[in-house]
């Protein structure tokens, strides 16, 4: 009998929809009948990371599930977000224990109001915090109304020395952005701890943080990272972790002991036991980082024709627009791109990448947006629609721009041209 | 088969004509003498008490001792020659007037075919009570493993071994076993005296070992002798049968999902070799048939030559390799990507030599072998990695001396040096989060001493040393066994004795999934465990073929070492938490070796107990009652049934008594952005599942068809497809709360066929 022939790559067998015989090997047994059971114990559970740099400290204070009726839902992001079973009216205390210019003073943090009009408290309580120094340790106390009491410590750490280099190159001292080129460039993360236990390392989209593009975590104070880094376990062959034409955050977090464990233990499935807890009365985390913040920039070489700089040109709603557009196509979807925008905008000046793509007639549509102060409020977003025309050649793009305040999409047209890349003469 | 000394013609359509030739008188003129064997199809053993006659005639003899038989005056003409003996089929063979030499090679009736090795008229456990001072012991022969209980896809001598008294497996799943209330990492596995460390396959559902390879196992419960160590619990002592020295055969399986192959033959001076190969095939059939790739296979060989030396000695060389693999790519390669698969293999590999030589009146014995199992997990090539190796290197010697007819003493000396790394990390990050290496080196010295002082009494008194350097360790194991007989079919037994075990498994023994063990050794920051066994018991024999044991135990648990999941990956020493337990109960077995039916009753009672970091609680394999009936008796059809019954009452797990919410700190946005739900556990083990039971079924028949044997077999478990409980999910996030899980092996059936040739 011949073997069929393979148009398309393989794909590894994917359940259910393996085959009855590899049902019968590994996927035979059967779900049991669901079950009411008594209700659970009630635990309090505390989740507070205070950081150096954050102006404010949160305490989150919840009750755990016990399988009680329950109205309202469970934000992950948290402030502004409520746990669902939030406790209120508990006394929250950091208190001072070193022998630094806070030492001995105790900070009371008050709960904030509830974003979840459906509930009447937030169980976060926030504060601002005697800025503690590193080796410094600082106690926490959380008193329930029902008289609960969970306590916790934490020794904050703190670094001599940050670096970033970037294929051992230091990146200038001062300068906030970094630059990467994912096909020649390994980012290098360096910390010279006075106190600590293990860094954190987090990259996410610049412009939409919810796109977490690298976690990472270790407790030997440094790590490297290729810029040619693949996840393999997004999209149909992996997903790069740095896409040209993208800005990053890059937050490089020293952490204490509590938060390391925190990270890197969990509850088994099985037996329930493995997170390894340092709270007395009560479970979840008291820990502390220091973060320093960085801009990654990921550029690539350029060999595709419509890669390169574009510029954009014309008037919006009674303002000038000039910005530069440097555009790169993804190295494993090639019809995906991302490019920098830099420039005059229609709402201010623009430093941001944004994401676009490529029909097979050429047509693309490339879409970004400004954001406030706040990171989880965009401020307006902007999608460009036209056939590229490379060769310096001006073609017309379509704007369409959801701006806030405003009932209608605004529809405009700007003027594009491209002004260097392998497709210019 | 039967083979003449030349060509043949198969003499069935002879028969008649030779019939009704009718008998007639043989003149001295006309007379022969014929001459022949009869050995075992199988493996050439000679059968004595073989009927052999000259069909119409009235000449007949039975095969002697050797297998060997004449018939003297037969006529010198073309003539039939019938061979039948008890447990084997019979055959007829064509003789023709000018061969006087033939050999028979018969097939056994599988069912009604003595499992057990018999000699003359006893079976070997029967042998071995009236000889031997040591309780707690069961043999069983690969060709009874091969009958004894249906299993899913072939026979196995780990799942025959979960079957036995004393021993508990936690699920279907379960590539392990407990015995007697100890953990699984304290049972070893001995492949022709070769530890071996993860002696399964992929979630215990197929075999390490090729039963047909088989030829006698020995599993011992409890007060080993001297010359074991290194386990606290049991031993598993595995012997490979040599290949047949007489002639090339084999035979050949095919079930559902692999296929296997063993040859054997004969090798100059007497010598033989044994081959087997084996290797799943649901990957290749699924590409075949399908774009899709299932990326899991499995494939193992053995081998073993077996080379007789002078009148009494041989020398044997056995090896292993197996492997599991479960490869995929992820992500291909291209001029600026690397190539990401994922990549989980694992298996073990071993070779051994062992020697026994005459030296006087004594007997010197001699090994040594190399043990090795690895394994890789990882995003290969770099993206991120996990390795496991641990190799074993060990040369042992021991003399027999001939003390006279009361004494039977041996004496031996050997080392054993492991070595177990541990190691994760990414080159691409260019970070190692882990490397661990446990290297220790144990030295042990023992005696081993049978002595019958009166005809009714046996003592077995043994003492063995041994030094772990690196822990700082040296250790006086005494052991003492004893059987005194009441009657000559009854008798009372029982043994004593101090055991030590210098590696462990750092797996959590409370999981029920496992894929194996994780092996480390002892050190100065990791302890040599110990138990002490203390077994009083009964023995007897109703007949020559049924036999009853009772036995009651007390084993003891000092220094056991459970994972610390709080450990400081930068300090050695914090890895673990001391444990200590005990464990008592009582095991009885009713055992059929020979007859129409065959097989066994056991049941095991048991109590455990475990105490870590003062918390006191029974471990997940504390089950307090368990009952196992296998039988083989003829079925419908024509075939040969085999029939397992199990029951086992509730086994511990931790409930939960709710769950939170883990959150997730982002650094960038200095606030929570994420949640998973984690379970709030109670007392650890503190509730009990339901009981669990199941019934396996089992038909194969058996016919001869161009010049081989032709078993076709049918099986079915979990017959009455009981949902015994897996492991359970609750959702306290919901109102009410509820409790869903998963279950172990519903009804199943399989097939295959098994040729011999």
């Amino acid at each position: 009998m011949s073997r069929p022939i393979r148009l398309w790559p393989r794909r590894p067998l994917q359940f259910p929809r393996g085959l009855p015989l590899l049902s019968l090997l590994l996927l035979s047994a059967c779900e049991l009948t669901e079950v009411t059971v008594a209700p659970g114990k009630r635990v309090v559970v505390v989740h507070a990371v205070i950081s150096r740099t954050a102006l404010e400290q949160f305490v989150v204070v919840e009750y755990s599930q016990t399988g009680e009726a329950l109205t309202g839902y469970s934000y992950p992001r948290i402030p502004p977000g409520n746990p669902r079973s939030p406790i209120s009216a508990a006394r929250v205390t950091i208190e001072h224990a070193g022998s630094s210019a806070c030492a001995g003073r105790v900070d009371t943090l008050a709960e904030r109001p509830p974003m979840d009009s459906r509930l009447q408290t937030s169980g976060t309580y926030v504060g601002p915090v005697c800025t503690p120094e590193p080796g410094e340790q600082i106690l926490l106390r959380v008193e329930t109304p029902a008289g609960e009491v969970v306590t916790g410590g934490t020794t904050v750490p703190g670094a001599s020395r940050r670096s970033v280099t970037v294929s051992g190159r230091e990146s200038d001292s001062g300068l906030p952005t970094v630059v990467l080129d994912r096909e020649r460039d390994t980012l290098g993360i360096g910390v010279t701890p006075l106190t600590g236990r293990a860094l954190q390392l987090e990259v996410r989209n610049a412009e939409d943080l919810d796109h977490l593009a690298f976690f990472g975590f270790t407790d030997t104070m440094g790590i490297s990272l290729p810029g040619n880094l693949v996840n393999p376990f997004e999209g149909d062959d992996g997903e790069s972790v740095f896409r040209a034409g993208r800005r990053y955050s890059l937050a490089v977090a020293l952490t204490d002991g509590n938060y390391y464990d925190f990270l890197r233990s969990r509850s088994d499935p099985f037996t329930g036991r493995g997170f390894i807890n340092h709270l007395t009365g009560g479970i979840g985390v008291f820990g502390s980082v220091e973060t320093t913040l960085y801009s990654l920039e990921v550029v690539a070489p350029v060999d595709d024709p419509r890669e390169g700089v574009y510029r954009l040109t014309g008037v919006v709603d009674t303002v000038n627009v000039d910005v530069a557009l440097e555009l790169y196509l993804d190295e494993v979807q090639p019809n995906q791109f991302s490019a920098f925008v830099r420039g005059g905008w229609v709402d201010g000046a623009a430093n941001l990448s944004g994401d676009g793509s490529f029909s097979p007639a050429g047509e693309f549509s490339f879409y970004f947006g400004t954001r406030t102060a706040d990171p989880g409020v965009m401020m307006a977003q902007f999608v460009l629609r036209g056939t590229l025309q490379p060769g310096g050649a001006p073609f017309p793009l379509e704007l369409r721009a959801f701006l806030p305040g405003l009932r209608a999409t605004l529809v405009d047209t700007l003027t594009a041209r491209q002004i260097s890349g392998p497709g210019t003469p | 088969m039967t083979q003449l000394a030349g060509p043949y013609i198969r003499a069935v359509f002879f028969l008649p004509a030779i019939c009704l030739a009718g008998l007639r008188v043989v003149d001295a003129q006309d007379a022969r003498v014929i001459r022949g064997r009869v050995l075992e199809e199988r493996d050439s053993t000679a059968v004595p008490q073989v009927l052999v006659e000259v069909v119409g005639t009235r000449l007949q003899t039975l095969t002697d001792s050797s297998g060997r038989f004449v018939l003297s005056g037969a006529p010198r003409r073309d003539v039939l020659v019938t061979a039948r003996g008890p447990a084997f089929q019979p055959d007829t063979v064509f003789l023709p007037s000018g061969r006087d030499t033939l050999t028979f090679y018969l097939p056994r009736q599988v069912v009604q075919l003595a499992p057990i090795e018999v000699r003359g008229e006893r079976v070997e456990s029967r042998v071995r009570f009236e000889q031997i001072a040591q309780p707690s012991v069961i043999s069983i022969s690969g060709e009874e493993m091969r009958g004894a209980a249906p299993v899913l896809f072939e026979p196995d001598v780990i799942r025959t071994v979960q079957l036995l008294p004393g021993t508990v497996a936690k699920n279907d799943y379960s590539i392990g076993y407990n015995v007697r209330g100890g953990e699984s990492d304290q049972n070893l596995v001995l492949l022709d005296g070769v530890t071996v460390f993860n002696p399964s396959h992929l979630g215990g559902l197929f075999s390490t070992f090729d039963a047909d390879a088989i030829g006698q196992t020995n599993f011992l419960t409890g007060g080993f002798p001297a010359g074991y160590s290194g386990r606290l619990s049991s031993v598993l002592d595995i012997g490979i049968r040599p290949g047949d020295a007489n002639r090339v055969h084999g035979s050949t399986q095919v079930s559902l999902l692999s296929s296997k192959l063993l040859l054997e033959g004969p090798l100059p001076g007497r010598a033989s070799w044994l081959g087997s190969l084996r290797r799943t095939y649901l990957d290749a059939v699924v590409s075949a048939f399908t774009d899709e790739v299932l990326p899991y296979y499995f494939t193992d060989g053995l081998a073993k030559v077996h080379v007789p030396t002078g009148e009494d000695g041989f020398v044997s060389l056995t090896g292993y390799w197996g492997r599991d693999a479960l490869d995929f790519n992820l992500v291909d390669s291209s001029a600026s990507r690397d190539r990401v698969d994922l990549v989980f293999n694992w298996g073990n590999a071993i070779l051994g030599l062992a020697s026994r030589q005459p030296l006087g009146t004594a007997y010197v014995d001699a090994r040594a072998a190399v043990s090795d199992f690895s394994s890789t997990l990882g995003l290969l090539p770099n993206l991120a990695r996990f390795d496991n190796g641990t190799r074993l290197w060990t040369g042992s010697v021991a003399l027999e001396p001939h003390l006279g007819d009361r004494h039977a003493a041996r004496f031996g000396v050997g080392v054993e040096h492991y070595t177990m790394r541990y190691g994760v990390s990414s080159p691409a990050l260019n970070t190692t989060v882990l490397s661990a290496r446990y290297a220790p080196t144990v030295w042990s010295a023992y005696v081993d001493e049978q002595w019958t002082p009166a005809e009714w009494l046996k003592l077995r008194p043994g003492l063995r040393v041994e030094h772990v350097p690196g822990a700082k360790f040296t250790g006086l194991s005494p052991r003492i066994a004893y059987k005194a007989f009441l009657t000559p079919d009854l008798a009372l037994t029982g043994s004593a004795g101090r055991y030590f075990q210098p590696v462990h498994s750092i797996r959590d023994q409370e999981l029920p999934i496992t894929i194996y063990e994780f092996w480390i050794g002892a050190d100065q920051y990791i302890p040599v465990a110990r138990s002490d066994h203390l077994v009083l018991g009964i023995e007897g024999w109703f007949d020559p073929t049924l036999q009853f044991t009772v036995e009651g135990y007390r084993k003891t648990f000092a220094n056991l070492v459970t994972p610390n999941r709080a450990q400081d990956l930068r300090r050695r020493g914090d890895e673990f938490i001391p444990a200590t337990g005990n464990a008592w109960g009582v095991d009885a077995l009713l055992r059929r070796h020979l007859g129409a039916v065959t097989g066994w009753v056991a049941y095991s009672f048991t109590k455990a107990k475990r105490v870590a970091e003062g918390v006191t609680y029974p471990p997940a394999h504390d089950r307090r009652h368990t009952l196992n009936v296998v039988l083989q008796a003829p079925g419908p059809l024509g075939s040969d049934l085999s029939f397992r019954w199990g029951y086992g009452s509730p086994l511990p797990y931790t409930g939960f008594l709710g769950q939170w919410d883990h959150r997730f700190y982002s650094a960038i946005e200095e606030r929570f952005v994420d949640v998973i739900e984690e379970p709030i556990s109670g007392p650890i083990n503190g509730e009990r599942y339901p009981p669990y039971s199941r019934l396996d079924l089992g038909l194969r028949w058996s016919f001869s068809k161009l010049g081989a044997t032709w078993q076709p077999y049918l099986q079915a478990v979990n017959l009455y497809n009981r949902r015994n409980v897996f492991f359970y999910f609750f959702d306290y996030g919901a109102a009410p709360p509820t409790r869903t899980g998963v279950s172990q092996l519903p009804v199943l059936p399989t097939f295959g066929l098994e040729v011999r040739f």
